[in-house]
């Protein structure tokens, strides 16, 4: 079933790619630049105000590094730090703009009532 | 967090997970990891990352779950079969357990060998995939230990209620040790079955080697 978990990304007709809230919230992070864990956790709760477990950071992590949306850099003393790729950028577009076009309606059906 | 319990709560992921993410992950707890809260979001995470290698390496499912699997579904059309055939053949009849004559005999052997020899087709299949896609690799083979134990267990009784034929399987659970050997020597003749295609496997393997070591002329 379609959601606003599934978007498409590339050209239409291209396979849609799910992604989580958490992996939506990590992309959105590491938009702003590099990050390790324990500043990701960080923005995150900033950014939308929720706070992360760490075993669904890492989660999250691990899935979006298997298909290439983020990628690891040289390690920093024991910190791992991260950063999105191309394609992660392209799909957090994809996903924030699903995201925005779904929210718009659904607010402008609000405001109908 | 202690370290020791961020230690010890990192160890429950998989192995290869743990190699990648594990160094990590336990720093975060140490740092971050306060509560029951974290606690429980680990045993979540670590759940679900063994269930997604699960998912990953499909050849666990297949090779696991599928020789179970594959037999109950034929023990199913044999089951049906049975019960076709009773109402075809044998209408009047309060068992389908009973003399056969002319087709019903034809046809009630195809059923019968499906259901004696669903489990060595079974894993006869296992070993043909097997040999495709982990060629000389013998774990594939596990999952049919649980096949053969439930094919060494397993009973069909027919009965009829009224007008109305009832086939049906059961597990019959052994309460004595003759009834217990019985069983295991069941389910030991249906892994020499299922073994055949690997032994025979191995010892072609055994000879390929052995031409192998003559010197060439």
């Amino acid at each position: 079933m379609r959601s606003t978990r599934d978007v498409a990304v590339g050209d239409p007709g291209d396979r849609t790619v799910h992604i989580s809230d958490p992996q939506t919230l990590v992309l959105a992070s590491l938009a702003e630049g590099p990050k390790h864990g324990h500043a990701m956790l960080a923005d995150i709760l900033s950014l939308s105000g929720s706070r992360l477990g760490p075993g669904t950071l890492y989660g999250a992590i691990s899935l979006l590094e298997e298909k290439g949306f983020i990628e690891a850099l040289p390690s920093e003393e024991r910190r791992q730090p991260y950063r999105i790729t191309p394609r992660g950028l392209e799909l957090l577009r994809a996903k924030l703009t699903t995201l925005h076009r779904f929210s718009t309606a659904g607010l402008k059906r609000l405001g109908a009532l | 967090m202690s370290p020791r319990l961020a230690r010890a709560l990192v160890r429950l992921y998989p192995q290869r997970w743990r190699g990648r993410y594990g160094a990590e992950l336990e720093l975060l707890l140490v740092e971050e990891g306060e509560g029951f809260g974290a606690v429980t979001d680990i045993l979540r995470s670590a759940l679900i990352q063994h269930l997604r290698a699960l998912r990953f390496g499909s050849s666990g499912i297949v090779f696991g779950i599928g020789p179970t699997g594959a037999l109950l579904l034929l023990y199913i059309v044999a089951g049906r079969m049975l019960w076709w055939g009773w109402r075809m053949f044998l209408p009047g009849e309060a068992t389908p357990f009973v003399r056969l004559e002319g087709g019903a005999v034809f046809y009630f052997g195809i059923d019968r060998l499906l259901y004696y020899s669903a489990p060595v087709l079974i894993a006869w299949g296992v070993c043909c995939l097997a040999g495709k896609r982990h060629p000389g690799r013998w774990w594939p083979a596990i999952g049919m230990l649980p096949a053969a134990l439930i094919a060494a267990l397993i009973h069909v009784y027919a009965e009829r209620v009224g007008q109305v034929e009832r086939v049906r399987f059961g597990l019959v659970v052994p309460t004595q040790w003759s009834e217990l050997q019985v069983v295991l020597l069941h389910a030991a003749g249906i892994l020499f079955l299922s073994a055949i295609p690997y032994l025979a496997r191995g010892i072609f393997a055994m000879e390929g080697r052995g031409r192998s070591l003559e010197p060439l002329r």
